[in-house]
């Protein structure tokens, strides 16, 4: 896809985009400012960047899975076991290159195992990782013994919450995994090979395409990203709650995915449109959030401006509109011709 | 043997294993007291699977399940707390009340082909977010403990409004 042809595909997320930043800028005036504050920038632009690095991060991987005509409902229960390992090998004083490797092991065999129960067993994907979905939170529990384990290493807090080049380390996180899988997936023919199971698994298995390895492999990078977001969260908060953490996440990551004008039935992906839509979900939050909104008006204005958004997007509202349109532009040339002709006249 | 029913004699020979296995550890639970309390805890999630059965085979999901049975839970309280309505009138206008907000969502689902995925998760955040937007609801932190603690007489599993 050229560079045009990719803006083309994202205009209307980028729009959506747009009109929230526009909208929370309306409630909450000082919302684009920015500033250098000691080694990083600091405003809520760059905390929408940084806040938004989960559901980015997930983001990523569901659109792959979503583009295989899965999804995976699992992504917040790996957070947390992956943030539960990572906390536990830290408390454990086995260093953190150790912890991150372990963590982001563990996510990939938490995708090994999504994958294995869609790919080889052929389990509904939305059934098959609702398991791991519900049977995560226990095994973060186990992990972590049923507390929150909390650790003060610097260099895993710094995952969380430190800033590298003035970024916030959580932004580069999503940032460079979307530009990584983006380049893999559209600079090989990865990208199309996963597209083309998404739209038809029987075709795309008789024509040569190993879609064993292939819907494994979406499982697994879902299973990475969702680790890396686990090891983020965690190192925000410096402890792994496995209750919280990444709870309802998932939702949200599908939300974005959704948003980013990915067909939930498979085939064609965007992972630049996905990014965006979580960008969208996040900027909600924070808007609502600054905004000085009561809070229990969150989820209502959320779910507004969701329905709001995926209404607008909706390719039938689209053909609906322009029926209508073209209707009332034949009425308009009905009505002016007559006048016309006076002027003619005159 | 027909083995198009396969599927539904797994799940009765599991539900029997499972009940052996609990049985095995807890042989008080064939009291009939128990499998009462049994199907008298679970009824929320009885009803909710015959709906839900209709909308899986339809081709759907409805995420929203939960927050409704919430929503309802809240309405009919603040209403016969509020308006002194009969409990009947009530539970009218509750069932008219989600089953509307069911077909409002069916018709955006079919209306605008939208996924039924994501259609009903905004419905789950609307369900669960209204009922503590009402003005006349007392906001959690103000209510007195006691109050929320205090169980109402017979019966009353509120499990389905907890997560």
């Amino acid at each position: 896809m050229n560079g045009f042809g990719l803006l083309r595909r994202v205009a209307p997320q980028l729009l959506t985009l747009a009109a929230v930043l526009v909208l929370v800028t309306l409630f909450f005036p000082s919302f684009p400012s920015v500033s250098f504050g000691g080694d990083r920038l600091v405003g809520s632009p760059i905390d929408v960047l940084k806040r938004g690095a989960p559901v980015a991060l997930l983001a990523i991987g569901m659109t792959l899975v979503i583009a295989t005509r899965g999804i995976d409902l699992s992504v917040g229960a790996i957070m947390a076991i992956c943030g539960a390992v990572a906390a536990f090998a830290v408390t454990g004083g086995w260093g953190l290159g150790v912890a991150v490797a372990l963590a982001l092991a563990t996510g990939l065999i938490c995708g090994l195992w999504n994958g294995f129960l869609v790919a080889v067993l052929g389990i509904q994907p939305i059934v098959a990782t609702l398991i791991l979905m519900v049977a995560g939170r226990g095994i973060a529990q186990l992990v972590t013994e049923g507390k929150i384990l909390t650790f003060s290493d610097a260099g895993f807090a710094y995952l969380g919450s430190g800033a590298f080049l003035g970024l916030p380390v959580p932004a580069w996180a999503w940032i460079l995994a979307g530009i990584l899988t983006g380049l893999v997936v559209r600079r090989t023919a990865l990208g199309l090979l996963i597209e083309s199971v998404g739209v038809n698994l029987r075709a795309s298995r008789l024509a040569g395409v190993n879609s064993t390895v292939l819907l494994l492999t979406v499982y697994m990078i879902s299973g990475l990203c969702a680790a890396v977001a686990g090891l983020i969260v965690a190192g925000d908060i410096k402890g792994a709650d496995a209750n919280n953490a990444g709870l309802w996440l998932e939702l949200d990551a599908i939300l974005a995915v959704a948003i980013g004008g990915t067909s939930l039935l498979g085939g064609r992906f965007s992972i630049l449109a996905s990014l965006i839509g979580a960008m969208i979900i996040q900027s909600i939050n924070t808007g609502i959030l600054l905004a000085g909104f009561p809070p229990e008006f969150n989820l209502v204005i959320k779910a507004i401006l969701v329905l709001l958004i995926l209404t607008l997007q909706s390719p039938r509202l689209g053909a609906v509109a322009a029926g209508l349109l073209s209707r009332r532009r034949r009425a308009d040339e009905a009505g002016a011709a007559p006048r016309s002709v006076q002027e003619a006249g005159q | 043997m027909n083995p198009r029913r396969l599927p539904l004699y797994v799940t009765i020979a599991i539900f029997v294993l499972a009940f052996l296995l609990c049985w095995l550890q807890f042989p008080r639970i064939l009291s009939t007291r128990v499998v009462g309390n049994l199907l008298t805890d679970n009824a929320y999630l009885g009803i909710a699977a015959v709906g839900m059965t209709v909308v899986i085979l339809s081709g759907g999901i409805d995420l929203s399940v939960g927050s409704v049975i919430a929503f309802s839970g809240v309405f009919i309280a603040v209403m016969l707390r509020d308006s002194g309505l009969h409990p009947m009138v009530v539970f009218l206008l509750v069932l008219a009340l989600t089953t509307a907000f069911g077909a409002a969502q069916g018709a955006l689902i079919h209306g605008l082909a939208m996924p039924a995925f994501i259609v009903t998760l905004a419905g789950m955040f609307l369900a669960r977010g209204s009922p503590t937007s009402w003005p006349w609801t007392p906001s959690p932190s103000t209510t007195p403990s006691s109050r929320l603690s205090r169980r109402p007489t017979g019966s009353c599993p509120a499990r389905g409004a907890s997560r």
